[in-house]
């Protein structure tokens, strides 16, 4: 069951050529960081003008949702699914 | 030369996006629904919960006495209709002649193309083969291939989950007495039961029924009708460029319990009315005839009448007054309503038109194109109308009230 979090994070990215949108690779959230090891599903949404990318991601057992806010480059921890 | 035509249908389609997006989901049985704790429907099963029985549009209640262990996710149509864009565009590399029946259902007309892929088999085939890769391995699609629409989707239907079925024209005589006619796409539950009643009861009593009798009866639909029966489908692929014309434009809402007095039933409505105006000002059509219905119950009949205005409107606050005039004329005021409608149809462009004469009605277009703008940068409920503020739960528990659900391509 996914918990809401909504907290910015530091993300590491790619832009890879030919790719509609950046990778995620990992991302650091308070001290711990997550890689990821799947990105399952990555999808639009708009507020307005601002167009964000909706990732969600799984770093070994546990997912996670994050948004990113293309207007601004800013990456958002969204919500958690944490095993244990 | 016989045209070869596939239908695409996605298997599970939004529980599968749902699995995609979510691992935990995988391999359990889950419903899509909009409100999991509230009394909602199941729109979508995965293939887990479909083996318990559960199928689309059920009652959460009743999924989960047939699944105790169904899992009710609630449903994010953004996530659909951007996988939906993403296997189109995929689509569309394979043929031009690509017809969208639906969000997740596809005709295509590949009677040239098919030789390229050394046959319609081995082009299904390269399709699921890019859809795997593109779209992950949860989403999948099941391909029925035949020489017209009507007897593609019934062969995709019998290839489900995550199948290809090709169902060649000289296999069609000794199917027609096994299908019956409920089965196929085109023949309702209305026309089902009409049928039936004179001793019709599958494709091949259709496909001996005169041609004269079928007609007289159900008009020039009773042509479309012998032409099934006798395994054949004219029907054209309508290609996705070209767009058929908006008719009428509206929207209605399924109201929860704690809704369903009329009075909060009318703020629902007139946020409903305002959704509309912006959706005719965004595709830049005005309407004369306004349609406001309603249902007392789930299960009850639509309630509903129609008025035509002496102008063409675009205002929300217009059609909401259209909508309160209609329901002081109507023969029945209930207290309670489980589901309120509107729509305005009879439309015309609005470019060229002559501006509003009156004062009033000037200030109400400036303020439309104010709120218009407002809108499109900072998102739908950046702002609205007084009356909807007067009851703030509106947005949390009318599910997709603040979400914008047209999807073009």
């Amino acid at each position: 069951m996914y918990q809401p979090v909504s907290e910015p994070i530091d993300a590491y990215v790619i832009y890879k050529r030919g790719a509609t949108h950046p990778i995620l690779r990992a991302f650091r959230w308070g001290r711990r960081r997550f890689d990821i090891t799947s990105t399952n599903l990555v999808y639009p949404e708009r507020e307005g003008e601002t167009l964000f990318l909706c990732y969600a991601v799984s770093s070994g057992r546990n997912q996670f949702q994050l948004r990113l806010n293309t207007n601004r480059s800013l990456w958002t921890l969204e919500a958690i699914d944490v095993e244990g | 030369m016989a045209r070869i035509i596939m239908h695409l249908d996605m298997d599970s389609y939004f529980a599968s996006v749902e699995q995609q997006a979510n691992p935990s989901l995988r391999g359990i049985p889950i419903g899509v629904t909009g409100r999991p704790k509230e009394r909602s429907i199941i729109v979508a099963a995965s293939r887990e919960a479909k083996r318990w029985g559960v199928k689309s549009a059920m009652p959460n209640w009743e999924a989960l006495k047939l699944c105790p262990s169904l899992k009710l996710v609630s449903g994010k149509a953004e996530r659909y209709i951007a996988t939906t864009k993403r296997f189109l565009s995929i689509l569309k590399r394979y043929t031009p002649l690509l017809e969208v029946f639906s969000i997740d259902e596809v005709f295509m007309d590949v009677t040239q193309e098919a030789r390229h892929y050394g046959g319609p088999l081995n082009m299904a085939r390269s399709i699921k083969d890019e859809f795997r890769e593109a779209l992950g391995e949860c989403i999948t699609a099941t391909v029925g291939i035949a020489s017209n629409k009507a007897f593609a989707k019934l062969i995709a239907k019998r290839n489900k989950p995550n199948g290809i079925g090709q169902l060649r024209d000289e296999e069609i005589p000794s199917l027609l007495s096994e299908i019956p006619i409920g089965e196929v796409c085109g023949i309702g539950r209305r026309i089902e039961g009409r049928l039936e009643r004179v001793g019709i009861h599958t494709l091949a009593d259709l496909g001996r029924t005169s041609q004269r009798y079928l007609k007289q009866e159900f008009g020039v639909y009773g042509l479309f009708l012998k032409e099934i029966g006798q395994g054949r489908d004219p029907t054209p692929v309508i290609p996705y460029t070209t767009a058929a014309p908006v008719k009428s434009v509206g929207h209605s809402k399924s109201l929860p319990p704690q809704l369903r007095s009329i009075d909060l039933a009318l703020l629902v409505l007139r946020g409903l009315c305002d959704k509309v105006g912006r959706r005719l000002r965004k595709l830049g059509y005005v309407g004369r005839t306004v349609y406001f219905g309603f249902r007392l119950g789930s299960m009850s009949p639509h309630h509903g009448k129609q008025i035509t205005l002496p102008f063409s409107t675009d205002d929300g606050e217009v059609i909401y007054n259209a909508c309160l005039a209609i329901e002081r004329k109507m023969l029945i005021h209930p207290k309670n309503v489980s589901q309120v409608g509107v729509s305005v149809s009879n439309l015309a462009e609005r470019r060229g038109r002559s501006g509003y004469l009156l004062d009033e009605d000037r200030r109400r277009e400036r303020l439309n194109a104010a709120t218009d703008r407002i809108r499109d940068r900072f998102g739908e409920r950046a702002i609205v109308t007084g009356e909807t503020l007067l009851f703030d739960a509106i947005p949390e528990h009318v599910g997709g009230f603040s979400q914008g659900e047209e999807w073009e391509f």
